[in-house]
């Protein structure tokens, strides 16, 4: 027999018992060839440009699950940031342009649709102004549609002016959706070095040096890794833990890669990378949070956390790359608060602080995401918290993100709900200090020595 | 080891040859896999192991399975999935069993080149087996062993 016994048996366990899948296969489309002067032309051109290329996509995912025995959990459509062809319309026209990307995203049978975005680190035209302000309408009204803004990066800085408004956006987006539990906030993410071909929802987009179609897949979730540390036992060392780690992160990612390659091909469209993040679900066992708490903390978010995630994250990051030649996308660690089983219970005994969370950015968390957060926080303090963010992605060269709810009528102590995959998180405690001065100066914040490469 | 086109072509005409009177496409068919199967035997080493040939940017045209059964040990398992392959004309290439504690696990490695249904339809025929016996059975596509277990 080619194969092993304890192979074969392997693989079954993963796929049967922790949650071995394939977390997104994402077709990115350009949307460069719909721009138009005219709103009716380009909702045609968009509208048919989507459907007519990724009505298939479901489809194929679901042949090639079927064919190979893997779960693709999630099937997602990623389109150029829509303020590029969007240029010369207006808040009024953008919020049409949303309805039809989510008449289209409802067509091909996919849950999001990701890219009503902008990117403004070193500035706004007035195309981008005009969708960033149309933004938290288009979230109220829409279900599939996702909304990412780049307000700073390495080279240019950030874009103050630009976070000072995401904060308000933030706020108002919260206020627009408080009958679903400020829901719409989960569909917007600020970014400081947003990446082109993340597959991940609610970030993602297609790039503007992408080709007109590209396919990106994200790799299995942490079930896998969790039984692969608690395997090595506790009294193992850590190159030990590394080594395991390493293992199974090459597995999961030939098996992401192999899988995206199918429903590439299936589709006649050209393979784009393999995004080797850890996306936890609120399922017991998938959680990056008992990663951690399998190296022998506590807690997440105890003393030790840091240094767990960095470990974590840098051997997923070895073994993947030995398994794929095109590893992309952002490939950092997600700590969504809301979205990890063990992240919700630190959360709520008060072990897992929004600074501990801002401290993990720093080696490989890609940013606070999924973070409830009381209803009357200041949209000041909201945009400091993104500066705060944003700095640490500008001086390290990483991504960063924010993915905040500011969830409406809810205060310290308060557990919001929003079920699924979006799963339920403590409201936790911001800073009551003001920082509304320091917010409102406007301008740009320099970009740092570092950005000097040449 | 690659078998190159050329070489099935090859040792087509010579089982014609041979065969004479006697060749019946079955009958070629027939020699020519016996064949191949021999020359893989006789090369030493990775090279001779199904499935290291196929590199994991180039899967997808294997036509090998690997259908796993486990559950409760019990009587009639293997001749149920085993009627069930036979029905579809799945070839049982190779089959291995262990009981663990009681514990029944079976692996079969399939051919579905001459499938005379869907590869979904032999699929759900074993879903509905594993659920007659109370066992599971899987069916997956060689590609994810090969893709997660050679470098």
């Amino acid at each position: 027999m080619a194969w092993s016994f304890e192979e074969i048996l392997q693989t079954v366990q993963m796929t049967e018992r922790e949650h071995f899948d394939v977390r997104t296969v994402t077709l990115g489309i350009s949307l460069r060839d719909c721009a138009s002067d005219s709103l009716e032309t380009m909702k045609r051109k968009i509208y048919d440009k989507i459907t007519r290329l990724a009505s298939r996509h479901v489809a194929a995912a679901r042949e090639v699950e079927e064919r190979w025995g893997i779960t693709i959990a999630n099937k997602r459509i990623s389109i150029t940031p829509l303020s590029i062809p969007g240029e010369q319309m207006k808040l009024a026209g953008f919020l049409e342009l949303a309805l039809t990307l989510d008449k289209a995203a409802e067509e091909c049978g996919v849950d999001y649709l990701g890219g009503y975005s902008a990117l403004v680190s070193k500035g706004m035209t007035p195309g981008e102004q005009e969708l960033i302000l149309s933004i938290p309408e288009a979230l109220a009204s829409t279900k599939h549609v996702c909304s990412s803004v780049n307000i700073g990066s390495s080279k240019a800085g950030i874009n103050m002016d630009a976070v000072r408004l995401m904060g308000e956006i933030i706020l108002r987006t919260a206020e627009l959706t408080k009958d679903a539990k400020s829901i719409g906030c989960a569909k917007l993410v600020a970014f400081c070095n947003a990446v082109e071909d993340n597959p991940f929802i609610a970030g993602a987009f297609h790039g503007i040096s992408e080709p007109d179609l590209s396919l990106n897949v994200g790799i299995s979730g942490p079930g896998v890794v969790l039984s692969a540390v608690r395997e090595v036992g506790q009294q193992a060392d850590f190159v030990d833990v590394a080594e395991a780690i390493k293992r199974m992160a090459f597995k999961i990612t030939r098996a992401g890669e192999m899988m995206g390659r199918q429903v590439a091909k299936l589709e006649g469209v050209p393979f784009g990378v393999v995004d080797i993040s850890l996306a936890p679900t609120p399922a017991e066992g998938d959680s990056v949070g008992a990663i951690l708490e399998a190296m022998g903390l506590e807690r997440i978010g105890a003393h030790g956390s840091t240094a767990a995630l960095a470990l974590l994250n840098d051997a997923v990051k070895k073994g993947g790359m030995m398994a794929s030649s095109y590893v992309g996308g952002m490939s950092g660690a997600f700590i969504p608060v809301s979205e990890d089983a063990n992240m919700i219970r630190a959360a709520a005994e008060g072990v897992l602080s929004i600074e501990k969370l801002e401290a993990m950015t720093c080696v490989c968390s890609v940013g606070l995401d999924m973070i409830a957060v009381p209803g009357d926080t200041p949209a000041t303090t909201l945009s400091a918290i993104l500066a705060d963010e944003a700095a640490i992605g500008m001086v390290n060269n990483k991504t960063t993100a924010l993915r905040i709810i500011p969830v409406h009528g809810m205060r310290v102590g308060d557990v919001v709900d929003w079920g699924g995959l979006l799963g339920a998180a403590p409201i936790m405690p911001v800073r009551p200090q003001d920082s509304s001065i320091f917010i409102r100066r406007g301008g740009r914040i320099p970009a740092p020595t570092t950005a000097l490469r040449n | 080891m690659a078998i190159s086109e050329a070489t099935i072509r090859e040792l087509t005409r010579k089982a014609i040859d041979e065969l004479g009177p006697l060749a019946s496409p079955d009958n070629v068919r027939q020699v020519v896999r016996d064949a191949l199967a021999r020359m893989q035997e006789e090369v030493p080493g990775l090279e001779g192991t199904p499935g290291f040939s196929a590199s994991h940017m180039n899967l997808g045209s294997g036509t090998q399975v690997i259908v796993t059964v486990f559950g409760k040990n019990k009587s009639g398992v293997l001749a149920e999935v085993a009627r069930c392959l036979a029905d579809f004309n799945g070839n049982v290439i190779d089959i291995s069993q262990k009981i663990l504690q009681d514990w029944f696990t079976m692996i079969l490695i399939v051919d579905i080149a001459e499938l005379t249904a869907s590869f979904a339809a032999l699929k759900k025929a074993l879903g509905q087996v594993g659920e007659k016996l109370g066992v599971r059975v899987l069916a997956q596509h060689e590609d994810v062993f090969v893709s997660m277990h050679r470098v």
